[in-house]
């Protein structure tokens, strides 16, 4: 902010753009605080603590690398990142599907739109806990929802949180169902879309599909960019959903350890706050790579609109 | 802050480290970044002069449910000391509250723990040396159960007392064993004729699905892989602690005759998971009680659930045992401690031996009476509602429970708590002194083991290979943390 003041006197504050970045500023001005004096501590803290031995009883040691050898051997670090990636190559696709789906729905007009926007919406709402409980009743073998459902077109359902092969889907169902929040975004992208093009392109004849592809999807592609992006960064750090739905232990066999529910344990259970900083050191790499990777590769098939976007 | 000093050179560590612990302190227990240094110091001062009484409040951290905000009132009755209760929260998996909080300076002055950690936190100095406050009010190892007390002890000292304990025994449904032509008085008594019954007991559906089973190990009832192995006499840890032995071959032993059973008398383990999980969502509660399994193997506290089920014909017996192996049990419960920065010793060690001697059980029992009363009315059962004592550590209060509650219930329960006398004097392992300084990592990693080998992920040996390997890591380290504190 400073540099921004001092770069620019004060005929600039006086533009509609000073005036627009000061209350830029003064909105996130509550996340900053909260930000630098409850996390940015502890993350520069987890950073010096990745490297020592630390039960938060005694002293830290200092280990060197220690930390990351033990991590790197072991299996369980393995188990639990193939577990998160197995949720994120599926759960980020599929959600993204879904709620692009809804979102094209949902910008047709049709008579009580406010309510199915709605109804579609509160399930990214209600926070994480509410709804993994009452998924634990969706996914219940014998007469939850979903076998009936099942039941009903003739397929016997699976044991699905008590299944190995199928706790993971059970997850990845739970966040679908709760991709509501990518919607709105989906839906605030495509009415951004000028209507004019549509119209031009119906002169010209183009039908619906087509205007979907030449238009809609070109058009789309920031936001769903910036959903690939937030929805990666997200379901990395899945944690809530899992550790309502196994009771914290990742079960059956590992199969929903996830990496948050593993730095947690070492963490929360075993009080190992040294190795446990350096697991979340090693997922903010990973993290940062496949960021930096998706943003290499938007270039190829992100377009931005050049007129509504400031260059 | 040691921290700060040890790493002044490491200049960017230390500052890492230092602001990192503050704050990170801060931020999990809302204290102030110069929290006073954790339990290192402060905790070894044992408690050899208790300040005078005080009108002082003290802080309780347990349970909040109607006995246990009885118990503690009645205290305030008889002492005129006041507490303020509040939750513990999870301390079976960690007890993060209570760790974190007395790290950041901010802990309680009395707490409950679990046993099964117990060990590994008292190595740590989080709990008080309560040695000199037993000698001064002449209370002596002797007066408890000698497992329990043992788990509450460390390197000679004690750092706690415990409060109350279970076993874990062999239920059977006599009326099911009269309809398929057994003896309904005669449980089984080895594991070969457990497997011979628990088929006989099977009962299954027109169209092939379960019924009943007739015995589920591990998954149903309360006996994890500790029962087995503890009745195939295997060991679980050297007299040390320091060597973790679920690697010697009595557990796996045990664990193949485990994933036997599964295979020849139960089937599929997710079915039997969601055969259960169905009971007890639709409220019919565990499958024993729902009379959908035939025998179980589960804690003395099961027999409080069953008198409310004036039809259910049960009865109990120590667990069957394999060849070569012997009667046996385990048993975990709960202590109270004083934590390291308490101010009020006086009056902690007043409310801790409320919870753990006779008055305080005195008080316990009438309240959870009262309770009782309320689960009849509330349920509707008919007759007079019969209260089954939870089981005390301390050997006066036991005799006391025994006298005044037990002596009011039927034989069939007078006997099952006899036999529980018997096990917790003779022939019970405790779950705090089986698993050592590293004892989270042991239950979860044994958990781990007995699970892959049951779903024929690892053969029984190399999923007890893989428990020793990690758990004898985390041991090794945990003792190195010890013996670093000097």
């Amino acid at each position: 902010m400073a540099a921004v003041m001092r770069g620019t006197p004060k005929p600039w504050l006086k533009t509609l753009r000073g005036k627009e970045a000061i209350a830029c500023y003064l909105f996130i001005l509550p996340w900053i605080i909260g930000f630098t004096v409850f996390t940015l501590g502890p993350i520069i803290a987890s950073f010096g603590l990745s490297f020592m031995d630390y039960d938060l009883v005694l002293p830290p040691k200092f280990l060197g690398l220690a930390n990351f050898v033990e991590l790197f051997s072991d299996s369980l670090f393995y188990t639990s990142m193939w577990n998160t990636l197995y949720i994120v190559i599926l759960a980020v696709p599929l959600g993204m599907l879904a709620s692009f789906m809804m979102a094209l729905l949902l910008n047709q007009k049709v008579r009580g739109l406010a309510a199915y926007r709605t109804a579609y919406f509160i399930p990214s709402i209600v926070p994480a806990v509410a709804s993994a409980a009452l998924w634990l009743y969706v996914l219940q073998p014998e007469w939850g929802l979903l076998n009936g459902f099942l039941s009903w077109l003739g397929i016997q359902g699976p044991g699905w949180l008590a299944s190995e092969a199928w706790s993971k889907p059970s997850i990845i169902l739970l966040m679908i169902w709760a991709s509501g929040g990518s919607m709105i975004i989906f839906l605030a992208g495509l009415q951004n879309i000028p209507k004019e093009y549509y119209e031009a392109a119906e002169i010209d004849g183009a039908n619906s599909l087509r205007r979907f592809q030449y238009i809609t999807l070109p058009l789309m592609t920031p936001t769903i960019f910036f959903n690939l992006v937030m929805g990666v960064i997200g379901t990395f750090q899945i944690f809530s959903v899992v550790f309502v739905l196994t009771d914290g232990m990742g079960g059956p066999v590992n199969s929903t350890l996830v990496y948050l529910i593993y730095i947690y344990r070492n963490a929360f259970n075993y009080f190992r706050m040294g190795f446990a900083s350096s697991m979340a050191w090693v997922l903010f790499v990973i993290i940062l790579v496949l960021t930096l990777i998706q943003f290499r590769t938007a270039r190829f098939w992100v377009h931005y609109d050049t007129d509504t976007v400031e260059g | 802050m040691s921290v700060q000093r040890k790493y002044s050179r490491r200049q960017f560590l230390g500052i890492a480290a230092a602001t990192g612990t503050g704050l990170a302190l801060a931020a999990c227990a809302q204290g102030i970044p110069q929290a006073p240094a954790p339990a290192g110091g402060g905790a070894t001062a044992p408690a050899a002069q208790p300040q005078p009484a005080a009108a002082a409040t003290i802080n309780m951290w347990g349970w909040t449910d109607l006995v246990n905000t009885d118990v503690v009132t009645k205290f305030t009755d008889k002492t005129g000391i006041k507490v303020n209760l509040s939750e513990l929260g999870d301390a079976v998996f960690g007890d993060q509250k209570f760790l974190t909080a007395v790290s950041a300076g901010t802990g309680p002055d009395v707490a409950i723990q679990n046993r099964h950690t117990f060990m590994q936190f008292a190595a740590k100095k989080l709990y008080q040396d309560v040695t000199p406050l037993m000698d001064g009010d002449d209370i002596k190892v002797d007066d408890f159960a000698p497992v329990q007390i043992k788990e509450t002890m460390w390197q000679g000292k004690v750092y706690g007392l415990p409060m109350m304990t279970d076993v874990r025994y062999l239920y059977w449904n006599r009326a099911h064993f009269q309809e398929v032509g057994l003896d309904p008085t005669k449980p089984p008594t080895t594991w070969t004729e457990l497997e011979a019954y628990t088929d006989k007991l099977v009962k299954k559906t027109s169209d092939g699905k379960m019924d009943r089973y007739g015995f589920v190990p591990y998954l149903y009832g309360n006996s994890w892989m500790w029962l087995y192995g503890f009745l195939n006499k295997a060991p679980a840890i050297s007299d040390d602690k320091r060597t973790i032995l679920c690697d010697d071959p009595k557990w796996a032993e045990a664990l193949t005759w485990m994933v036997n059973f599964y295979d020849k008398h139960v089937g599929s383990f997710e079915l039997a998971n969601a055969f259960s999980d169905t009971l007890g969502k639709s409220g019919m509660g565990e499958p024993f009680s729902a009379g959908k399994v035939s025998m179980s193997a589960s804690g003395d506290w099961q027999v409080g659930d069953f008198l409310r089920k004036p039809d259910l014909d049960w009865d109990a017996a120590p667990m069957p045992i394999p060849d070569g192996g012997v009667k046996s049990t385990w048993s975990c419960g709960w202590s109270v401690v004083m934590a390291p920065q308490s101010k009020h010793q006086k009056e902690a060690w007043e409310l801790m031996k409320w919870h753990s001697l006779e008055d305080g059980w005195h008080a316990r029992a009438e309240a959870a009476k009262a309770d009782t009363q309320r689960v009849w009315d509330r349920e509707k059962i008919s007759g007079e509602p019969k209260y089954w004592p939870t089981q005390a550590v301390h050997l006066p209060s036991l005799q006391m429970l025994e006298k005044e509650y037990v002596s009011l219930l039927g034989d069939r329960e007078k006997k099952a708590w006899a036999m529980g006398m018997d096990a917790l004097k003779n022939w019970t392992h405790g779950c705090g002194t089986e698993m050592g300084v590293a004892a989270l990592e042991y239950w979860v990693n044994m958990d781990n083991s007995v699970r892959s080998a049951l779903a024929h992920k690892m053969t029984p040996i190399e999923a007890m290979a893989d428990c020793k390997k990690k758990v004898q890591e985390a041991t090794d380290r945990a003792w190195k943390a010890i013996e670093s504190q000097g």
